[in-house]
């Protein structure tokens, strides 16, 4: 009996403190798993088996498919379709959008999702001429509706589904949860459509997430890279076959400037697409090379007549960012630093850096284009050409400072980079693995970060860092609570009385009270929390009344996802508050529809679909 | 086949991945563990125990602990010492980074002790321009070595003790192990500083901290903050009391570089007090006949100094340069401004590295040097617009000895000892604690915690727990063990302690230290008492044996703890472990036995 009671104070301490929020939830979480121990209701083996549970592995992995997603660029190609295909009609765009974000969110979980979307429906709603709050808590919505799609959508999934099994043998399949998660999404969908401009406000925001998904039209417009730029190939009977490229002088040719130097289109026809010059990576010049400079028509055609070269024309016509900016050519902007050991080297646009995989396509000073042969002073800004690996681990941070970091770029701006097919071929069998029920959720989560590393498309480091320990944490370290509720008898004891509370008027009460319970609770502490403390007493009641679990842990899971009515509810509610310029009071009034849309779903559809 | 031949297939693949040395760490060891649940040898739950096994926590926990250290400039101050012992000498640090971490492993365990020390050796490896290969094993091997000290050094200790209290009939004090473990450290010293040299492998480090310890001098001159600056040091008599530091009577010729309270702080707004003092730059006849007006104590300021006023322990400085395309670009500035943000002050702005003078607009490429405490540089770190040059955090660390919270921190690692070394606490909840009190009083955030545990280590030693369960369940240990007892036959008992040995190192080479010696005592036991000599002796070898761990860096956690910060690969343990082996091997089988007779 005192054991039970001790949970229960356990748990309150809990609340309170999350609610407090004064305390890194981390520390919350682990102190709950150590009070376990130290009133001894647990043994310290028990008190930090959570870390080992397979639920756990499992949802740490999923963030390293999320972020195996982000990095090859499927998410940023989501966000490009949603650009293109949205149009100007709105009910169009909140459609789209919405089925964009459920779908990942499903399949990424709701923080990923929201945070690959974001930055691009703000571009949308500038483009559009709409205020960005008309469309951001839609996004986040949408994402929570989403989320309900599949096992993957939320750690919360994955518990109530081990829940099941540890109950009745065989939990949630991977797609059955998209049995209540269709329906909450078509809801939220047309609530967002028919509700949005009433309960939204159109507030101006201030502060507007950076976007860079247009970066590389930015710098091609800072460095002036797309007036006048000519590519040149070098004929049989030119007299620059067999020069060394860095004796190619221009700095006497009427403001000629060298962009770069594209090998001969043989050499790399496998992989270059129509219109990209792609770098030369040896010295000596051959025929079939392309040189492409920047300049006054008429001097690049004297200078084209002069050591024949013929003037290609599909490369000027060509838009100058993509031929710089594709999956296997990137560019960074980078200052170089005070003190820097490159400070008073002569740089000049053209050359290949010390390191030799790196080009330098532009050096400007204060706006303006250096004047060749003048030495670097700090301060100075130089445009790299490379490609993406290059990039990210060539650049010397004693030397320079990177204006936007290559990782981030490549996040944002580049739609099927690198490795996507990959990806979407180790998602494809992760999903196939998940649905059959081949081997369990983990080992599938497990064997696809796995193969994220072997595939190179995330490294260890990345990998590392793309895992949310806050979430993991909270998870391993709050699953003992979970098993304390259930063996000390607590769960029996709130079972009990729930069940009496219920009486004759049947398990839809029971359903109603629990989602009340698990929502209004869900508001103030994380969903993870929430659900690790609400499962148990919830399977313990279904036993008692005499019905299936089924039904019962559906009602849950749709209650925990139905964060609407505060923006600490979740995380991207926050995330989207200040470029939304929210006020707290407003997310109520747009949740409630949406709150009572999911009290529908899962007291009066989800008992439909899994009977009592 | 059967469970065994599965299992020794497991183990020999395992091997050869991280001998081939081509796959990530985490992958081979994670790939051994599912290796297990695929073949049906272990459940899944046994398969992913070991992430929630009190050790991984430990050493999780630890890490945080020791990034608690360094963020409050204990390392630092630590740094310090290391430094005026070494004097500049790379053997030296050698000597005294073996002996540091042999000393500490009976407090705070082996891997305590590497986990505390590695930050300090790499600071001081960068000054020596050296590369840490060099120092990390010779001390990760010197600290298996301590922990033969005392009964607190490993929990295996603990067990050996309790062998010899059930068998022997006789209580092991507290620093009886010291009398195997002293020759042992000695042996290992020996060997580390004869052929050191030649058996540790050069590797480069894949990366470095950078040494910013010189770097508010750097700024000085950088920024030619000593030459032509007068301090003036404020009277209670001097008119300017109570002046408004923005209404500072200053004459065209002389320039504000800052106004900072008798503590250090900048005085960014509110009146001047008496004790202030306002750093000015200009000739030196303007100072004082400004000083002589105001009455004001003119003083010249040394390069050592103004450093020392730039940084401190309430507050320092931070450079940053403007991109292209920043907001900033066409703000007008001057030195001595307070940004709109009204917590911090500029103190200098530069184009192309030569100061500008006066007002200026600022353009792209412009660097500035800006003051501040540290907690508004970090704050406004990570603001669109400007590109800092040194994170502030790091530059704090390294430069603040005993920065402000070091004293907290000291006083929760000395419980944290304390309760270890006295065994009121499990090693894994001490540690929590620590670490979370860490956190609470905030001098680590939580980003800076997760990104202080080293994870591969953290997995590593997780995914192999499936094996030691494995070796155990099977039945494959205890295979491997009787068939080695009946090998020996009717020998002498000294070779008893010898094929002991063999089986202990051996085993403890893929199997935990622990987990070896669960398996092994009861043989070593019943062997001993089949030949009907004291169990005693064979013990204390087999606790020898186990602690001889050191041909593979997953022999050990400390082992595993240094070799990815040194850049160390698989096949890089053995040269030196060998002989290190062969030194416990003699300890082992000729010393014991004298100590401890038959």
């Amino acid at each position: 009996m005192t054991d039970i009671w001790i949970v229960f104070a356990i748990v309150a301490g809990v609340i309170v403190l999350f609610i407090w929020d004064r305390l890194p939830v981390i520390v919350v979480c682990v102190g709950c798993a150590l009070a376990l121990w130290a009133t001894g209701i647990l043994t310290i083996q028990q008190s930090l088996a959570g870390f080992g549970d397979t639920a756990t592995i499992f949802v740490a992995s999923l963030f390293v498919i999320s972020a195996g997603m982000e990095r090859s660029g499927v998410t940023a190609w989501v966000g490009q379709a949603l650009m293109d295909k949205s149009g100007d009609s709105r009910t169009r765009l909140i459609v789209f959008m919405t089925l964009a974000v459920a779908v990942l969110s499903a399949l990424i979980s709701v923080n990923g999702a929201v945070a690959a979307l974001l930055p691009v429906v703000v571009v949308l709603a500038v483009r559009l001429g709409r205020a960005p709050g008309r469309l951001l808590m839609p996004l986040v919505f949408g994402a929570h509706c989403g989320s309900m799609l599949l096992l993957t959508g939320t750690p919360v999934n994955v518990l109530i589904s081990d829940a099941l099994t540890d109950a009745t043998g065989s939990g949630f399949g991977y797609f059955e949860f998209a049995l209540a998660g269709v329906p909450l999404v078509v809801g939220g969908v047309l609530i967002s459509v028919l509700l949005g401009e009433k309960l939204l406000p159109a507030r101006q925001s201030k502060t507007l997430p950076s976007d860079l998904s247009r970066h590389a039209h930015t710098l091609v417009e800072q460095y002036q890279l797309s007036s006048e730029v000519q590519a040149l190939r070098i004929r049989e009977e030119s007299p620059l076959v067999g020069t060394d490229r860095r004796d190619l002088d221009l700095s006497q040719r009427g403001g000629l400037a060298l962009v770069s130097v594209g090998a001969a289109a043989g050499e790399v026809a496998a992989k270059a697409a129509v219109g990209d010059v792609v770098e030369l990576r040896r010295d000596q010049l051959r025929a079939g090379d392309t040189v492409v400079v920047r300049g006054d028509k008429s001097a690049v055609g004297d200078f084209a007549q002069e050591f024949g070269l013929v003037i290609v024309d599909d490369v000027d016509s060509a838009p100058t960012a993509n031929t710089l900016f594709n999956r296997n050519s990137a560019l960074a902007e980078v200052v170089i630093k005070p003190r820097s050991p490159l400070i008073g080297e002569r740089f000049f646009p053209g050359m290949v850096t010390p390191s030799g995989d790196l080009i330098v396509l532009a050096i400007q000073r204060q706006g303006k284009d250096l004047t060749a042969g003048e030495p670097l002073a700090a301060g100075d800004t130089l445009l790299l050409q490379g490609t993406w690996e290059a990039m990210e681990t060539r650049l010397e941070p004693a030397e320079v400072l990177v204006v936007d970091s290559p990782e981030l770029v490549r996040r944002q701006a580049l739609p099927m980079g690198p490795g996507a097919q990959t990806t979407l071929v180790i998602l494809a069998a992760m999903v196939v693995l998940l649905a059959t029920g081949l081997v369990p959720a983990a080992v599938a989560g497990l064997l696809a970060a796995g193969a994220f590393l072997l595939t190179g498309i995330l490294n260890v480091e990345q990998l590392y860092r793309s895992i949310n320990w806050t979430t993991v944490i909270l998870v391993g370290a709050m699953m003992p609570l979970s098993v304390a509720i259930q063996q000390t008898g607590a769960a029996q004891l709130l079972a009990e009385a729930l069940v009496s509370a219920v009486g004759d008027s049947g398990p839809r009460v029971l359903l109603a009270g629990l989602f009340i319970l698990t929502a209004v609770l869900g508001q103030v502490i994380s969903n993870t929390a929430t659900a690790l403390i609400i499962i148990p007493i919830s399977v313990v009641t279904a036993t008692q009344m005499g019905i299936s679990p089924e039904p019962v842990l559906m009602a849950v899971g749709v209650a925990a996802a139905a964060s609407f009515l505060t923006p600490v509810a979740t995380p991207t509610n926050l995330m989207v508050m200040e470029p939304g310029s929210y006020k707290f009071t407003d997310y109520w009034k747009f949740g409630l529809p949406f709150m009572i849309w999911f009290f529908v779903v899962a007291v009066f559809w989800v008992p439909l679909i899994w009977g009592f | 086949m059967s469970d065994i031949a599965v299992l020794f297939l497991i183990v020999l693949a395992t091997i050869a991945a991280f001998v081939w040395n081509r796959l990530p760490l985490v992958v081979v060891a994670m790939g051994s563990a599912l290796a297990l649940y695929l073949t049906g040898i272990l459940t899944l739950n046994q398969t992913f125990r070991g992430f929630g096994d009190p050790v991984v926590i430990f050493v999780a926990s630890l890490f945080i602990v020791t990034a608690g250290l360094e963020a409050t400039g204990v390392t630092a101050w630590i740094g310090q010492q290391f430094e005026r012992i070494v004097a500049g000498d790379p053997a030296r640090l050698l000597l005294v980074g073996m002996l540091a971490v042999a000393a500490l492993s009976p407090l705070i365990n082996a891997s305590g002790a590497i986990g505390a020390l590695m930050p300090v050796v790499m600071l001081m490896v960068v000054r020596l321009g050296e590369q840490p290969s060099r120092f990390l094993m010779p001390m990760a091997f010197a600290s298996g070595a301590g922990a033969h000290l005392a009964l607190t050094g490993a929990p295996k200790n603990v067990l050996i003790a309790d062998a010899a209290r059930n068998y022997a009939g006789r209580e092991l004090n507290f620093f009886e192990f010291a009398l195997a473990g002293v020759p042992l450290l000695l042996g290992t010293l020996a060997v580390v500083l004869l052929w050191g040299s030649r058996l540790v492998p050069e590797r480069k480090a894949p990366s470095l901290p950078r040494d910013l310890s010189r770097h508010a001098k750097t700024l000085v001159q950088q920024y030619r903050l000593a030459t032509d600056v007068f301090v003036l040091v404020l009277d209670r008599a001097s008119p300017l009391v109570g002046t408004p530091v923005e209404r500072l009577p200053l004459e065209d010729d002389l320039r504000l570089v800052m106004v900072s309270d008798p503590a250090g702080t900048p005085r960014l707004a509110g009146s001047l007090g008496a004790g202030d003092r306002v750093v000015v730059r200009g000739a030196a006849d303007a100072a004082g006949a400004f000083a002589a007006a105001q009455g004001l104590k003119v003083r010249e300021i040394s390069g050592e100094e103004a450093a020392g006023k730039l940084i401190n322990r309430m507050a320092g400085v931070a450079e940053a340069v403007i991109p292209q395309r920043s907001a900033l670009i066409g703000q007008r500035v001057f030195p001595g401004m307070v940004t709109a943000t009204g917590d911090l002050v500029v103190l200098a702005v530069q184009r192309r590295g030569e100061d500008l003078v006066g007002e200026v607009i600022l353009e792209g490429g412009d660097h500035l040097l800006v003051q501040g405490t540290w907690a508004a540089l970090q704050k406004h770190e990570g603001r669109e617009g400007v590109l800092i040059v040194d994170r502030p955090d790091t530059v704090r660390r390294q430069v603040v000895p005993l920065g402000a919270g070091a004293m907290s921190v000291l006083s929760i690692v000395a419980a944290m000892v304390a309760a270890i070394a006295a065994g009121i606490l499990a090693p894994a909840v001490a540690t929590v604690l620590a670490a979370g009190a860490i956190l609470v009083l905030g001098f680590l955030s939580v980003d800076d915690a997760f990104r202080s545990i080293n994870w591969t280590t953290v997995v590593l030693i997780a995914a192999m727990f499936p094996l030691s369960t494995a070796l155990i369940q099977t039945g494959a240990a205890q295979l491997v063990a009787d068939t080695v007892v009946e090998a020996v036959g009717s020998g002498s008992p000294r070779l008893l302690l010898a094929m002991i040995f063999v089986l202990g190192a051996v085993m403890g080479t893929v199997v935990s230290n622990t987990a070896t010696t669960m398996i092994l005592l009861p043989i070593t036991v019943l062997a001993a008492a089949a030949f009907g000599v004291s169990p005693l002796p064979a013990i204390m070898s087999l606790s020898v044996a186990t602690s001889a761990s050191f041909l593979t860096p997953v022999s050990t956690t400390s082992n595993t703890m240094v070799m990815g910060p040194a850049g160390y690969r698989f096949a890089d343990y053995w040269p030196l472990g060998l002989p290190l082996t062969a030194v416990y091997f003699v300890v082992a089988v000729w010393l014991v036995p004298m100590i401890w007779p038959f």
